[in-house]
């Protein structure tokens, strides 16, 4: 019913006014319209004719579905009107018989503008904008009811003078049209794999500091983990399960066709103790300038972008202009205030103070960092703290009182404003965006400054130019900071019986600017001080750009002419003010980090359509990566005069340096083609080239293809049938290759620093490097379907994966003795296989229409082999907890301690305690456990109701266990409410005698014993509370492994949109508020305070999740957001 | 495609050879600094009833479990590189010094564990072996023994110029080298003299021999790295530049030890130790320098807790003090040695007698850290210091003395059963332990060569004794 398309380059689709404007151009005519009523109205161009003399009824025809009609004013004045009953074009003919009727869609909706034709007589009629049509007909006949976006329909017109009409939409004509690689727009019904694709406003509606938090639970295959609740720092991507032993595992990030730098920075331990977590460079790309995102999945999706895409890809296309032919410009303006509170803590006890035991045989012992002292609100008073001296100097005993809210009351509000302009004109775009972070850790956030700009100019009608440029500054006077040290650690190991408001005057006094003041003098640091005093700057700018050229050479042939850079340089400023713990003198650092990519690519392109409903494309392409890093810094231990932060002030000697350079070149060649039969049938092949600087010269070429098929089943076999509208199965193959860091190669010598006194001390890395290394391959499968069924209203989207990495290029770890702890080899070989499901549906339509999404994701990982001679492999560790890879097990599989057991008789499993009733370690680590879920869950809800829209997010995780060493830490000395049990009488504890005095604070680990005659018996051991949970419990990694299963109530958005009569005289339009929530309700296996989400292990150059250390508090979000258009 | 593909893989920011002089100032600190936090944080100051850990206090119970050797093998990667560099350049002055440097090393890993790799060790990368074979401690010691001989000679016949800035230990001076070396081939003969029956006979050959095997003379040959105290890479492990103060407040000075300096009222306590901040409220210990028993249940509630329990003394929460230096060897160990096979009737020397060398070595540790000449008289002169004979008192002095000196308080105990220690009511075992479990990731990367040497030498266990020790 319609010529064959190009399924290769859609058409454009614009706006009408644009179609219009473009009539004009054409032929010289002029429309006059009330711009209201062209608001919102999209077309395809080639609905609209090109050439020839202008004919109005095709133009009519064009509008039909939109319920507008064209009416001729004059010669070459036409208007543009609403469809009423009034300006119904009527078709002459005889005139018989009168049948009136209501053409609907499939949610009984009317179907304005449907073109109804008398077969018999081929007269025809439109239907109004209410879906109403008349024809008068010569007896019976049949009717061809005919709009676009619905399946034509032939109905007989018998006696009746009424017909009402439902037809079905088309589905095939709806194809959605998504970017893939190298920014190539392609229809959906091509891809032989699977591609997920976000609307700008999936991302910009609730923002994100970090715009990759906002793809969490939106994706099938895509895991995320944010490492701490504060909205700035870093967060964890996988896609498709982590494929590679050494590697990141983090996908490549493509902005607007260029790749952007890696996601994550390291952590980094700057001077002093505590680990500062400076965030991910992608977040410099502003939500508000975002129009779409695209995932592409695994090794099948990204072969053309090369090594780095095997971990899938990030597609962020963002805004431009609004097309050559709009006049005028048009603003947007949107705000939006988001309030995060400290939201979950464990459950800290406040029954009993500082001090080593409850039963202490030293009533005066209550200055410990433990919380085993006397019971608290008895009105007892005990040294503490903070008590006065006497006249003799003895401290004297102040009351003896709980302070329940200690480490609450030190969270503030966190709030994240962002504010966006942006200014459209028919050919540029150009955005602004702020964003001012205050941290829930007092003294810390961050500011950002976004301009983009993206404009595009047509030499002429061939060739075309555009670019993108976007200028970030990011700056934070303070990062907070984690691990032991940060506020965070001292505020939850603080005793009950400490007032943290007090010491928010954290110098002593008449010693301000030189002698903190703090809850364990000499120690601890006050946890003000070290937000106030031990600060963590840093101030990025990151200029990210593009220019392309696009050349039509001839007809069916384009160039593409490309280059595009990442570019950005930061300075992170330490500061560590004296009488700091870790650096009594204080201290400083300053750091300066530059970074470069270029890529420079080039795309020619063929495209054909063949006789006998083939039709083919074919593009080859090369592509040039340049990537330049270089680091310096400078840290000083210790500072000569206070509070004066110059690296000339360090302590003579006490400057360490360090300084690092690193370039790296992949030059590549590409090609890719697909031939396609009848818009039903697409077969796709690639092959890409690499040569890597970083590989020896004897294997830096490594070649990578890929092929895939697309079939759209229901338009094979013709299926028309309402249940199921669109059925398509694609299947996928194709490999990727990777290759390694720059000097991997040899083994060289560096200098320490800082140095020994004056004395140089030349050093080597101990891992043995290889000269003969070669690329490692990923090779992967997949096969899935989409289907649609009931016109639409239900789709399903199924993919099965399996990812086989080979030839990884590792450091194997060799036995020190031979002189290296590893070597870098190729081997290994990991897979991981999946199945990802999406479900989306409308289950209510009407006036109120409820949207159901749903997404599935669950990866396997298998560790297949490792190499001859190693069947185990130390990935790292954290807290204790290692990481261990084995063959046949998985990544992610975390060993620990766990307890011995009775060997045999009937007590055969239970613990097995030693002699004297202690529970005792049993040889050897176990598996604990692996941090991947079984699977993952993604719900989105979508009401609409009117101008309300309800938007909610659930985020579901089954499965897989996390290990909280901060769990084992507040239990071991005593600081939560499960240590309560056995503390005295009245908290079930048993009396007992220490050997030197009376006690009540007995307890009994649960186990049993071997009497020495080979018999076991219960324990009847008496010990006290600290003994028990310290063996009990800090032994044993397996006591404090939890289940990470959670459900998240991610996201819940209420917006309102005011329609133009609302807003009425005032010059806005699309005026709309929206109400947001981030983790309103938050369930986890594990119990409130340990977040299974966040569990992460940040310490200086690793993220390792699976491992919760010191972190910051779960947080939940209020806010408010604001959009308008001028 | 790939012009300038060398160039852009070269690496900028390091070198591909340096001068050997640049490897001995990492060997040594590589070796000195590891060895001296081990015997002051680690298990060896626990075995040798030196330290007691009231919190954490899992290697006071002997629950050890498998110990990594990294720290010890990566500094003998580091002096192999100097000793291939420095012989490359025939540098013998350079390859003797790393041959002395080469055999502390390997003498402690095998003291420690027993049976090591040895022969094949190091050579990952000339001659891509990562499965080294373990050798036997009775082979390694002989070959040990033979290579300081040779450095001792090799040194004695050279003249090339030892760069004096980057040897830390004795700033060039060959002749403190060989002796450093003859030291330590004593400390090795004594080791394995139980079993060796040349041990003795070499030991008297090198006596009588001094122009060809000089020895330590005085304190200052001994073999000491000093600490700077300007970076924690140069500090005192116990400094605030690398440790907490609360970490080392959970390093107690022993009862076995203060027991002991009180028994002797020895001078050194009050340099070793600090008083206890309260004399009042203590429950079983009156004494105002309070040690605690190893492995006993809630250690940090000893004698009413931590007011009434000594800690250690200011010199060890420094970063840098002129008493304590990361030692390796020291005059004072030296006569010691001497006096024990002098008394045991097998070695004679030359105008010396076992009590002469026993108040020699008592001397020198007390010298050492800067007892007055009035304090020290008075101390040799008590009855209950005076020499009787006994190999009892002999090695309780020189475990005194050895106060965390490497592990060689511990390695005497467990060949003489001196001092004798108790084993504390929480220890897992009852006896002092024998050696080092191998370290757990030799079960991973070296399993055929760890299963020969466990099949060979013993079950992998602390109470294993190793061949000198059978």
């Amino acid at each position: 019913h319609t010529a064959p398309i190009t399924y290769n380059y859609v058409s454009e689709r614009v706006s009408l006014a644009t179609a219009l404007q473009k009539m004009e151009d054409i032929f010289h005519v002029n429309f006059n319209y009330n711009s209201a009523t062209v608001a919102n109205k999209y077309v395809y161009l080639e609905q609209f004719p090109q050439q020839g003399a202008f004919n109005a009824s095709k133009i009519a025809q064009a509008l039909q579905p939109l319920g507008l009609t064209i009416v001729q004013l004059g010669h070459s004045d036409y208007a543009i009107q609403r469809m009423t009953a009034s300006n119904t074009i009527t078709i002459t003919g005889d005139e018989h018989k009168i049948i009136n009727g209501t053409i609907t869609n499939d949610k009984g909706e009317p179907v304005p503008g449907a073109l109804i034709t008398d077969q018999s007589t081929n007269k025809m009629v439109v239907a109004d904008d209410q879906g109403h049509y008349t024809i008068e007909v010569n007896g019976a006949t049949t009717l061809l009811i005919h709009a676009v976006g619905f399946v034509n329909k032939t109905v007989k017109a018998g006696n009746s003078a009424i017909l009402n009409v439902q037809l079905s939409p088309d589905v095939k004509d709806l194809s959605a049209v998504v970017v893939t690689a190298l920014g190539i727009k392609r229809e959906e019904k091509a891809l032989g794999y699977a591609i997920a694709t976000l609307d700008g406003s999936k991302v910009n509606t609730v923002k994100d500091v970090n715009v990759v938090n906002s793809l969490s639970g939106k994706v099938a295959g895509v895991d995320i983990r944010s490492a701490s609740s504060d909205p700035g720092g870093s967060v964890l991507i996988t896609i498709r399960g982590a494929s590679s032993i050494a590697n990141n595992n983090q996908p490549l990030f493509v902005v607007d066709g260029v790749p952007v730098a890696s996601a994550n920075r390291s952590p980094n331990v700057p001077v002093g103790q505590v680990t500062v977590d400076y965030g991910s460079p992608i977040s410099d790309v502003s939500p508000d300038d975002i129009a779409s995102v695209t995932v592409l999945k695994g090794a099948s999706a990204a072969a053309l972008y090369g090594s780095r895409a095997a971990n899938g890809v990030i597609l962020i296309t963002t805004k431009s202009g609004n097309g050559k032919n709009k006049k005028g410009l048009n603003v947007s303006a949107n705000f939006s205030a988001i309030y995060d509170k400290a939201w979950q803590f464990p459950d800290f006890q406040s029954e009993f103070g500082a001090g080593d035991a409850t039963g202490s045989v030293d009533p005066t012992n209550t200055l410990s960092t433990a919380s085993w002292g006397p019971k608290l609100n008895d009105g007892s008073r005990h040294i503490q703290w903070n008590s006065p001296t006497d006249a003799n100097g003895n401290k004297v005993p102040t009351d003896w009182i709980a302070y329940p809210d200690r480490v609450k009351d030190f969270y503030e509000t966190g709030s994240t404003y962002t504010s966006n302009v942006a200014i459209t004109g028919s050919n540029f775009r150009l955005s602004y965006t702020n964003l001012q972070n205050k941290g829930i850790t007092p003294n810390t956030g961050l500011q950002r400054n976004n301009i983009n700009l993206a404009a595009g100019y047509e030499l002429s009608p061939k060739i075309k130019v555009t670019t993108n440029i976007a200028y970030t500054n990011n700056t934070s006077n303070n990062r907070p900071t984690f691990n032991r040290g940060s506020s965070g650690y001292i505020l939850y190991t603080m005793p009950a019986n400490i007032n943290s408001r007090l010491l928010k005057d954290y110098w002593q006094q008449g010693q301000e600017g030189l002698q903190q003041w703090s809850q364990d003098q000499g120690s601890t640091d006050n946890p003000y001080f070290v937000a106030y005093q031990l600060t963590n700057a840093y101030n990025r700018h990151h200029v990210t750009g593009n220019v392309q050229l696009t050349m039509e050479l001839a007809k069916g042939l384009t160039l593409m002419g490309r280059t595009g850079l990442d570019w950005y340089t930061e300075t992170d400023e330490s500061k560590r003010a004296v009488s700091a713990v870790q650096n009594p003198y204080g201290a400083y650092y300053i750091g300066n980090l530059f970074g470069s990519e270029q890529n420079t690519d080039f795309l020619l392109t063929y495209k054909k359509s063949l006789q006998h409903d083939f039709a083919f494309f074919v593009s080859v392409g090369g592509n040039r990566m340049d990537q330049h890093s270089n680091t310096q810094s400078q840290a000083a231990s210790q500072l000569v005069m206070p509070g004066v932060y110059n690296i000339s002030n360090a302590a003579a000697g006490t400057i360490t340096n360090a300084s690092y350079k690193a370039s790296k070149r992949i030059n590549s060649l590409y090609a890719m083609g697909e031939l396609s039969y009848k818009s039903y049938a697409f077969l796709d092949l690639s092959a890409r080239n690499d040569w890597s600087s970083a590989l020896p010269a004897n294997h830096n070429s490594y070649f990578y293809p890929s092929a895939s098929l697309s079939l759209i089943l229901s338009d094979m076999f013709r299926i028309e049938h309402s249940a199921l509208s669109y059925a398509k199965v694609r299947l996928n193959w194709s490999k990727v290759g990777r290759d390694t860091d720059p000097y991997s190669l040899y083994n060289s010598f560096t200098f320490s620093s800082p140095d020994w006194g004056d004395v140089k001390m030349a050093t080597f890395s101990t891992t043995l490097k290889n000269n003969n290394l070669k690329p490692e391959i990923a090779t992967s499968y997949e096969v899935g379907t989409d289907l649609k069924f009931f016109n639409n209203r239900l789709g399903i989207e199924a993919t099965w994966y399996t990812t086989d990495s080979r030839n990884q290029i590792i450091q194997i770890p060799t036995t020190m003795a031979s002189g290296y702890s590893a070597r870098i080899i190729n081997a290994g070989e990991i897979r991981n296989r999946g199945w990802e499901l999406a479900v989306h549906g409308t289950p209510v339509s009407g006036k109120f229409i409820w949207d159901i999404g749903a997404n599935f994701t669950r990866n396997r990982n298998k560790v297949i082999a490792l190499t001859d001679g190693i069947t185990s492999y130390l990935q790292g560790t954290a807290e204790g907890m290692q990481y261990q890879v084995r063959e046949g097990e998985s990544l992610g599989d975390m060993y620990g301690n766990t307890w011995k057991t009775v060997p045999a008789g009937p007590y055969k499993g239970k613990e097995l305690l030693d002699e004297t009733g202690h529970s005792q370690n049993a040889t050897g680590l176990i598996r604990i456990g692996n941090y991947n879920p079984d699977f993952s869950l993604g719900i989105t809800n979508t009401f609409t109701y009117g101008h309300f829209t309800l938007n909610t997010l659930v985020d579901y995780r089954q499965g897989g266990k996390f290990f909280s060493y901060m769990f084992m830490n507040l239990l071991s000395d005593g600081r939560t409410k499960n240590t309560l049990r056995g503390r005295d009488l009245a908290h079930g504890g048993l009396a007992w005698n220490d050997g030197t005095s009376d006690r009540t604070d007995g307890m009994i680990e649960d186990g049993y014993i071997d009497d020495g005659n080979g018999n076991y018996v219960k324990n009847t051991n008496i010990t006290d509370p600290e003994s028990f949970y310290g063996d009990y419990y800090w032994k044993m990694h397996a006591r404090n492994t939890f289940s990470a299963t959670y459900v998240k109530l991610r996201e819940v958005s209420l917006t309102y949109l005011f329609s133009k009569e609302q807003t009425g005289r005032l010059p806005i339009s699309n005026l709309s508020i929206s109400l947001i929530a981030r983790n309103l309700f938050s369930w986890t296996a594990a119990g409130s305070g340990y977040d299974p989400e966040t569990a992460m292990t940040i310490k200086s150059g690793s993220i390792t999740p699976g491992t919760s250390s010191w972190s910051l508090p779960y947080t939940r979000s209020y806010g408010v957001k604001l959009g308008l258009n001028f | 495609c790939t012009k300038n593909f060398e160039e852009i893989n070269t690496d900028p920011n390091t070198a591909t050879t340096v001068n050997p002089q640049y490897l001995l100032s990492t060997a040594l600190v590589k070796t000195a600094y590891p060895y001296q936090n081990e015997a002051f944080l680690d298990k060896p100051a626990e075995a040798a009833r030196y330290i007691t850990k009231v919190r954490n206090e899992g290697d006071d119970l002997f629950g050890w479990a498998g110990k990594t050797w990294d720290g010890y093998y990566g500094a003998l990667t580091y002096n192999k590189t100097f000793h291939d560099l420095a012989a490359s350049n025939g540098m013998l002055q350079y390859t003797a010094i790393s041959d002395i440097i080469k055999v502390f090393n390997f003498a402690y890993i095998t003291d420690l564990y027993g049976d090591i790799p040895y022969s094949e060790a190091l050579l990952s990368k000339d001659s891509s072996i990562v499965h080294p074979v373990y050798d036997q401690q009775e082979d390694i010691y002989s070959s040990l023994l033979a290579t300081l001989t040779a450095a001792n000679d090799t040194l004695a016949a050279n003249t090339q110029t030892i760069d004096a800035d980057y040897d830390l230990l004795y700033g060039g001076v060959a002749l403190n080298w060989r002796k450093f070396a003859n030291a330590l081939h004593l400390r090795l003969l004594l080791r394995m003299s139980k079993k060796s029956a040349t041990a003795y006979t070499e030991m008297q050959h090198m006596l009588n021999n001094p122009g060809k095997f000089p020895l330590f003379e005085s304190n200052s040959d001994d073999a000491g790295l000093r600490y700077l105290g300007v970076n924690a890479i140069d500090s005192w492990p116990g400094g605030n530049l690398n440790s907490k103060a609360t970490e080392i407040d959970k390093y107690k000075p022993s009862k076995e030890i203060v027991d002991t300096l009180l028994r002797l009222n020895d001078p050194r306590l009050p340099v070793w130790a600090a008083p206890v901040s309260s004399t009042t409220g203590y429950t079983v210990d009156a004494n105002l320098y309070v040690g605690v028993p190893n492995a006993i249940s809630s250690p940090y509630d000893y004698n009413g807790g931590e007011t009434h329990i000594s800690k250690m003394a200011p010199i060890f929460y420094a970063n840098q003090s002129d008493l304590l230096k990361a030692s390796m060897m020291t005059y004072a160990e030296q006569c010691f040695i001497l006096a024990e096979v002098v008394q045991a009737g097998k070695v004679t020397v030359s105008g010396e007698t076992a009590a002469s060398l026993y108040n020699k070595g008592i001397a020198a540790s007390l010298d050492a850290y800067g007892i007055s000449a009035t304090a020290k008289a008075a101390y040799l002169a008590q009855a209950s210091v005076q020499y009787n004979g006994t190999l009892a008192q002999l090695i309780t002095q020189k475990w005194i003395a050895n106060f965390l000196k490497g592990a060689e308080g511990w390695f005497d105990q467990r060949r003489t059963g001196y001092p004798v220690f108790v084993t504390g009511p929480l220890a897992a075992i009852s006896e002092i332990p024998s050696r080092y479990k191998y370290p757990t990731t030799e079960q991973s990367y070296n399993l055929d060569q760890y299963n020969a040497a466990v099949t060979r030498q013993g079950a992998d266990e602390i109470t294993t004794k190793m061949w000198y020790l059978k």
